[in-house]
């Protein structure tokens, strides 16, 4: 029995660890294969994947029918899966390359159950498996974070986050009712602590490497990132249209290359940023990569006569001065490819998120030894 | 090598290096158009001192095969607009590792994905055509096939 347990831990172990291993290093190439096919192309594999899908609930359908208990209850949680796993596939639309990592999550969080089941108890197996592929999600977005065609955000790990969750409550669907049953026991939670304590501090490294914390400015018709609340935005639009002297318009220009001087200070890194904002806006207006192209440069076209209209004067001025010449510093190298630096977390400030991850890892940690000393 | 050598950074090389660089280090090479400096991704070492290194630089996804004797020597520091970059740290030393330690594998993957995303109308794409088509003649087959049958067995009864 033993050699049994050893035998399947061995195998699901190498099969969750080459299956993670695949994710890794497909991270490059995932794009130059995607691209090398034809729109034809590219929706036939999306209509396979949803084929896919279809055979999988249907069979789904078959199982939970052949099951004794509680039939109608999960037929009727399956129904409702499906319409959340429709939802996803819908929110992602603009990306159809992306709903792949439904199904590539979908696999790892089975395999990690599997893994993790052998040992432990279920409720501790689902929560682990969880803990574990967010873990490989987050490292997933560093390597795209690194790679030159690929751009890392906390966004996408919360949709594999979510993927690998409708997963999971599609194992649960067909598990027989006295597995879900079972407690967690004091040890499990011991357990638990430390996985959670590493996803803690892995969300926490790539969200300080990979973003920048700022606010989220809406409108009826638009919504952007930016660095400053849009007072402060307005501020700084009057104060560089009133004060030339603090920074001319030789400072935007070069500011709008991403030249920056050694001696800025506090007021001028300040001003320096919010032109290289305005120089993105300004980039993504002439070449909105959207397929409603034409909404997206309207937009931008909204927000840089509201917010950033001082640098945008500067720029057609010399737009009439000298022909051709670059429109704005931005590139789609600074914007679409890593560092994802101007992808910015917003609504949550700085400070409050590093005490939260603070707070989070000394609870965890004090929860593991009360309960280490009562077992 | 963007982003973390951009134009007008000053790159620091070790020029009397006598050394293969590691796996991830970022290297000066000397080429027909002057000094490259990019990332050492996998080290192909010879027992006569000799050997080729396979570099890539962080903003692309080309490998280029050197020569050792192309290398003119080791970055050991870069000074990007005031802010200085040091790789002789233990911090730095262990990422640049870590990093080639992930394109040393993902290179395992590179001409193979070269292999089939070349020429105008490439290997997967004619894959997909061939298994497309070949899966509709089967089934045409099958079809055919099974009619024939059918009708066979009406004309017997």
């Amino acid at each position: 029995m033993k050699d049994k347990i050893k035998k399947s831990t061995f195998y699901s172990f190498w099969q969750l660890a080459g299956f993670s291993l695949i994710i890794f290093i497909t991270i490059p190439y995932f794009p130059v294969l995607w691209k090398s096919l034809t729109a034809s192309q590219q929706r036939l594999a999306v209509n396979i994947l949803y084929s896919g899908f279809a055979a999988l609930g249907l069979y789904l359908i078959y199982y939970i029918l052949r099951l004794s208990e509680q039939k109608y209850l999960r037929l009727l949680l399956l129904a409702f899966l499906s319409y959340l796993y429709a939802i996803m596939f819908t929110s992602l639309n603009q990306f159809p390359a992306e709903k792949f990592h439904l199904i590539e999550y979908g696999i790892l969080a089975f395999l990690a159950f599997r893994h993790f089941s052998i040992k432990s108890n279920t409720r501790t197996a689902f929560l682990k498996s969880l803990s574990f592929v967010s873990c490989i999600s987050v490292g997933d977005e560093f390597a795209q974070w690194i790679s030159p065609n690929r751009v890392g955000t906390i966004e996408d790990v919360i949709v594999n986050m979510k993927s690998s969750l409708l997963a999971m409550a599609v194992i649960a669907l067909i598990l027989p009712v006295e597995k879900l049953r079972e407690r967690l026991t004091r040890k499990d939670i011991v357990g638990l602590t430390y996985y959670f304590v590493v996803l803690t501090l892995f969300i926490t490294a790539f969200i300080t490497l990979v973003h920048e914390f700022g606010y989220e400015i809406r409108e009826r018709n638009y919504y952007f990132y930016s660095s400053f609340p849009s007072e402060k935005l307005h501020e700084l639009a009057v104060y560089i249209k009133d004060n030339k002297k603090d920074f001319s318009n030789m400072d935007m220009i070069k500011a709008l290359r991403g030249e920056k001087s050694d001696n800025m200070k506090g007021r001028q890194k300040q001003l320096y940023k919010f032109v290289r904002e305005a120089s993105f806006h300004i980039y993504e207006r002439d070449n909105a990569v959207e397929k409603k192209k034409y909404d997206k440069a309207v937009n931008e076209s909204e927000i840089i006569d509201k917010y950033y209209y001082p640098v945008y004067a500067v720029v057609k001025s010399r737009l009439r001065m000298e022909k051709p010449v670059p429109i704005s510093g931005a590139s789609d190298s600074e914007i679409y490819k890593s560092p994802v630096k101007r992808e910015l977390i917003y609504q949550i400030t700085e400070k409050h998120f590093y005490i939260a991850s603070a707070c989070l890892i000394v609870f965890l940690f004090m929860a593991n030894i009360y309960l280490r000393r009562q077992l | 090598m963007t982003p973390l050598i951009q134009n007008k950074s000053i790159v620091f090389a070790d020029i009397s290096a006598k050394r293969f660089p590691v796996s991830g280090e970022i290297c000066l090479f000397k080429n027909s158009e002057g000094y490259v400096v990019h990332r050492a991704i996998r080290i192909f070492r010879r027992s006569d001192g000799s050997g080729e290194i396979i570099e890539k630089g962080d903003a692309s996804l080309n490998f280029t095969l050197r020569q050792s004797c192309d290398l003119v020597g080791i970055v050991t520091s870069v000074s990007n607009q005031g802010c200085n970059i040091r790789f002789d740290n233990p911090l730095n030393r262990y990422l640049n590792k870590t990093y080639g330690l992930y394109w040393k594998i993902v290179y395992m993957l590179n001409k193979i994905v070269i292999n089939i995303t070349d020429g105008e109308q490439n290997r997967l794409q004619r894959f997909i055509i061939n298994v497309f088509t070949r899966g509709v003649m089967v089934v045409f087959r099958m079809m055919t096939w099974l009619t024939i049958k059918e009708s066979n067995s009406k004309n017997r009864q």
